[in-house]
């Protein structure tokens, strides 16, 4: 009961953020199209991979270009959501470590956690990146001919939304070490490029790389298994890992938030 | 003796920009290692497509053709990056361009110059880089690259840093109009990363692409460059190409002169 009516007063407080956000940029609008103008050029990127297995027209051990556009097109549709709703909180942690501006976070009644990494919203980002990424989703499922039945969406779906989940905690924990090394930006930005990974389907990778993207930094997961449920490439193991990893990986992220917070010893004044 | 005095603040200027790129030499490295994982996920894409295609070429490359492109293109991309797109809107918006309105010295000069010697240390890093791993794939796969291919590759780089330099001066003229625009600058860089070859081929558009980019100046930033190492060019079309991109950088200071001269009239020298 106490953990229903938390996880309610949190998606209170969290739609309440999103309200704050949307009007702060509605104020600023030209910083709203910026965003969306910045996500639409890096979508160019992304669409030249499509471009390229097009134009090739290769099946790559037997999965044709318009099945794997439905990888690409998640792929996609999540990297503009990692930026809105996460990224631009993970990476202003350590600013708010090395200036001690925590201070004002960790009085609040609420989750330290919960304040310091998802109290920005930026969604000109996700705006974006979901529209072309959906589009890319919807033309690839339609052109290989996979059957739109209530369970292929559905579990499509939710493993995407659970992929967000997943990304949340598989992102948030390199970031955590600014509470010892301060400066993050080269350990993240090297940690970022790795969501590029998921540009390809998992499966144009050798065995090594897909286990360790799978099970010790699980990013194949995000992208890659709602699109192998609806192609029949997930076996029941597949499948609980799939339930299961997000539950796992935000375990250790909070965890290892609890213990890191210890190390935070408030700079300046 | 005015001109060698000339030629004398100027290369202070150049001296700036290359102890400014020694002191923030760890950037640019960890920007060159930030080339390796998409490098690495082009290998396996393009071992797969050659792996199934079933052919010897794809877009008119060899597999080891198609590598080379996909480690120099990284390689080129990140030296003919610019980032002073942004201090050029901080001297416009804060008014420290009025300091060289009032001096003896011109901003374009004193841009070009301490862009020349940032950029001096990126080429030779990128250079050691470029040789070192033609040499490693040459020893391994049997591939020749000739002098003669070297030295014109020297030759029509150091022509793509001056091309890319006189487009991202030109882009920020838009500073005059618009406060906020480094996010702007961002997804035009982006762009021309992408049109020039910086990530894939032009090839990969297809042939009436190719055709029409050849009259473009971002052919001639990244995939230019990177195919007359590659051999994909022949020596023909690489004096065509030289010719094309000096014609780009006339057309591009002209240009430059009349924007800047608009832009002039709308700088009000706020600040201190």
């Amino acid at each position: 009961m106490d953990l229903l009516r938390n996880i309610k007063r949190y998606l209170i407080l969290y739609w309440i953020f999103v309200k704050n956000c949307v009007i702060s940029q509605m104020e600023y609008r030209i910083n709203f199209y910026i965003s969306c103008l910045i996500q639409l050029a890096f979508m160019g990127i992304k669409v030249t991979y499509v471009i390229v297995l097009y134009n090739a027209g290769v099946a790559i051990n037997g999965v044709t270009p318009d099945q794997m556009m439905i990888f690409i097109g998640t792929y996609s549709a999540l990297s503009g959501v990692f930026v809105s709703l996460f990224l631009i909180n993970f990476s202003s942690l350590s600013h708010q470590i090395r200036t001690g501006e925590l201070d004002m976070l960790i009085v609040k009644p609420v989750s330290l956690q919960f304040m310091a990494t998802l109290r920005r919203i930026d969604l000109g980002f996700a705006l974006v990146s979901v529209t072309t990424g959906g589009a890319m989703i919807i033309i690839g499922w339609m052109r290989a001919g996979i059957a739109v039945n209530f369970i292929n969406v559905a579990v499509f779906i939710g493993f995407t939304i659970w992929g967000i989940f997943l990304t949340y905690s598989v992102f948030l924990i390199p970031n955590i070490f600014a509470f010892w090394i301060i400066s993050t930006r080269g350990l993240s930005q090297v940690v970022n490029q790795m969501w590029d990974f998921n540009n390809m389907p998992m499966i144009i990778y050798t065995n090594i790389i897909r286990t360790i993207g799978l099970f010790v930094i699980p990013i194949f997961v995000i992208t890659n298994f709602g699109a192998m449920f609806i192609l029949d490439m997930m076996n029941p193991w597949l499948i609980l890992w799939g339930i299961l990893a997000p539950i796992v990986f935000f375990f250790i992220s909070r965890s290892f938030w609890n213990f890191a917070v210890k190390r935070y010893c408030s700079a300046s004044s | 003796m005015r001109i060698l005095e000339a030629q004398y603040k100027y290369l202070k200027v150049l001296g700036i920009g290359f102890k400014h790129s020694i002191e923030y030499r760890a950037d640019f490295v960890l920007g060159l290692l930030s080339c390796f994982f998409p490098i690495v996920i082009q290998y396996y894409l393009w071992t797969a497509i050659f792996t199934h295609s079933g052919t010897n070429s794809v877009f008119g490359y060899t597999y080891n053709q198609m590598l080379i492109y996909a480690v120099l293109a990284a390689l080129v991309t990140k030296l003919v990056s610019t980032d002073f797109e942004g201090e050029v809107t901080n001297d416009v918006r804060m008014g420290g361009l009025s300091k060289y309105l009032v001096q003896p010295i011109s901003y374009f000069f004193y841009r070009i110059y301490r862009f020349a010697g940032e950029k001096l240390l990126h080429a030779m890093i990128v250079f050691i880089l470029i040789m070192g791993f033609l040499f490693f794939y040459q020893v391994n796969n049997h591939i020749t690259i000739t002098l003669s291919q070297t030295l014109l590759f020297v030759l029509v780089i150091m022509l793509a840093l001056m091309l890319k330099f006189l487009i991202s001066y030109a882009v920020s003229v838009i500073a005059f109009w618009i406060h906020e625009c480094n996010g702007l600058f961002l997804a035009i860089n982006v762009i021309t990363v992408i049109i020039s070859g910086g990530i894939f081929p032009i090839d990969i558009f297809g042939d009436t692409a190719v055709s029409i980019s050849k009259s473009l100046p971002f052919y001639y930033l990244t995939y230019f460059p990177v195919n007359v190492l590659n051999g994909k060019v022949g020596f023909d079309d690489i004096y065509a190409g030289v010719v094309i991109q000096l014609i780009w950088i006339v057309i591009f200071m002209l240009f430059i002169k009349w924007l800047w001269r608009i832009g002039m009239k709308r700088y009000i020298a706020s600040g201190g």
